[in-house]
């Protein structure tokens, strides 16, 4: 088995041997650690190895009041990653350089890949024009999960009344950070739409006028069925229309808010069943779901922009 | 506890991760994207104007290649002549030599020639002049008279015509 990782891991024999034996001793460490070797009642490990069974809860825990203001640890968090995306802001991008260090050339890699995503999407100036928003809510969700991927960010502990608490808690994993940010999203999304289209945007879900027309037809004595029957599906595709909005904040809020919060309560099971080893996979996953997630909200974000300031009538041409 | 609340919602959370999210927009946008989107589009610009540059010397170059090439071209086209102009100077000179030895060859042997004539006509006149002298003087002896100077002037005369048509 462990020379078998010698190809895949690309280390010399001694090496993998090594790394695999860890492995393997870890992962059976790990068993019998967790609630397997509990079954089979093996004793004499040392109490450090295993770990109680998480209790995952959805609201996040107060740690500490500032004028009656409950402070949780998910706004923690928020602050750590407010405060370090700024602090990296400051210190690289602030005076960025022509021919680019290393840090400078990473983090313009990937505000380059939002910016080209923003373009792409939205066209040359809206896609300009919104990019600090979309880049903002990449980074944010990025950043904010990635940081509570380090190890210690989930186990720092606050001895209080309540319990042992965390400290620190991924913003996202908290119903409001969420929630915050697909409303930021909502509502710029129709404040832009507003602003570019003025009330032809509101045309967009109120769609009775062709019903209208065709019930005042009924008092001028000419009764079109087919009129009245498509001006009423068209009143009722702007109701859709408007629904659909609507739902967006819902969708990009639970999809967010889920994964993340999943993604947190997979850690923590995954680390209670095989306490070694076995958990890497899944940070590894994780890492990658951060990047994913921070990806769908920021696309969906300058799409739906884009959407709503093309007009109904544009993008209908467009097709 | 409502709904919203089992999931975690908290309005004074809610408002306060609204605000933090809204100041990192600020600050970021004030410490990263303006000026990182600023220096890129300088970095695209100079890009650009490098290349277009670059493309630029490449056409003098090329444009320069060409002049050179038309230079060279026009220095062995104009060496060319001057060395067939001096061949063909070089053989004038040769043949108008030739051709002035030639006329001066036969000049001289014209003149040469003239030479011979007058000399042989000379010699002619005098040898005729000789002998109608001698034939006065033998007519003289054989008359036995002096002949006056004019009638031995007419006398030669005639006898000059005589021997001229002689021959």
């Amino acid at each position: 088995m462990a020379t078998k990782k010698k190809g895949c891991l690309g280390c010399s024999l001694p090496v993998a041997i090594l790394v695999g034996g860890g492995a393997l001793v870890f992962l059976v460490m790990g068993l019998l650690a967790g609630p397997l070797g509990r079954k089979f009642n093996v004793t004499g490990l040392p109490s450090w190895m295993t770990l109680e069974l998480p209790e995952p809860k959805l609201p996040a825990d107060v740690i500490f009041h500032i004028a009656g203001f409950g402070v949780t640890n998910t706004l923690i968090a928020t602050w750590v990653t407010v405060v370090f995306l700024v602090l990296i802001a400051f210190l690289v991008a602030r005076k960025p350089k022509l021919i680019p260090g290393r840090v400078q050339s990473i983090i313009e890699s990937l505000l380059g890949y939002v910016y080209d995503l923003c373009v792409s999407t939205a066209g040359e100036k809206d896609g300009r024009k919104f990019f600090p928003l979309v880049a903002t809510i990449f980074l944010f969700v990025l950043f904010n999960a990635l940081l509570a991927l380090i190890p210690g960010f989930g186990t720092l502990l606050f001895h209080s009344g309540e319990g042992n608490l965390e400290v620190l808690r991924a913003a996202n994993t908290d119903f409001n950070t969420p929630l915050a940010l697909a409303l930021i999203t909502f509502f710029t999304v129709e404040f832009m739409g507003f602003k570019r289209l003025g009330f032809g945007y509101v045309k967009k879900f109120v769609t009775w006028g062709d019903f209208g027309r065709a019930v005042g037809k009924i008092f001028k004595g000419k009764f079109d069925v087919m009129a009245l029957l498509s001006g009423f599906i068209m009143g009722i595709v702007g109701i859709l229309e408007f629904v659909s909005e609507v739902i967006r904040i819902i969708s990009l809020t639970f999809r967010l808010f889920g994964n993340m919060l999943a993604g947190e309560i997979v850690l923590l099971v995954i680390a209670y069943v095989v306490p070694y080893f076995v958990p890497l996979v899944f940070y590894g996953l994780e890492s990658f779901f951060a990047v994913i997630q921070a990806l769908i909200f920021a696309a969906l974000t300058i799409v739906y922009i884009s959407l709503s300031v093309t007009g109904h009538e544009a993008a209908a041409e467009h097709h | 506890m409502g709904p919203l609340a089992k999931l975690g919602f908290n309005g004074p959370v809610f408002i306060a991760q609204l605000v933090n999210f809204g100041l990192l927009l600020v600050l970021l946008r004030l410490f990263a994207f303006k000026p990182i989107m600023k220096m890129l589009d300088t970095r695209a610009n100079k890009i650009k104007e490098s290349l277009e540059a670059g493309d630029h010397a490449k056409l003098e170059a090329v444009s320069a290649e060409k002049e050179i090439a038309k230079k060279i071209e026009e220095a062995s086209a104009s060496g060319q002549q001057i060395v067939g102009q001096a061949v063909k100077t070089a053989e004038d000179v040769k043949r108008r030599a030739a051709v002035d030895a030639k006329k001066e060859a036969d000049a001289i042997i014209a003149k040469a020639q003239v030479e011979i004539q007058r000399e042989k006509q000379e010699s002619m006149t005098e040898l005729r002049k000789e002998v109608a002298d001698l034939a006065v003087m033998v007519a003289g002896k054989a008359i036995g008279t002096t002949i006056d100077k004019e009638t031995q002037r007419r006398l030669i005369d005639n006898t000059l015509k005589e021997v001229s048509s002689l021959k």
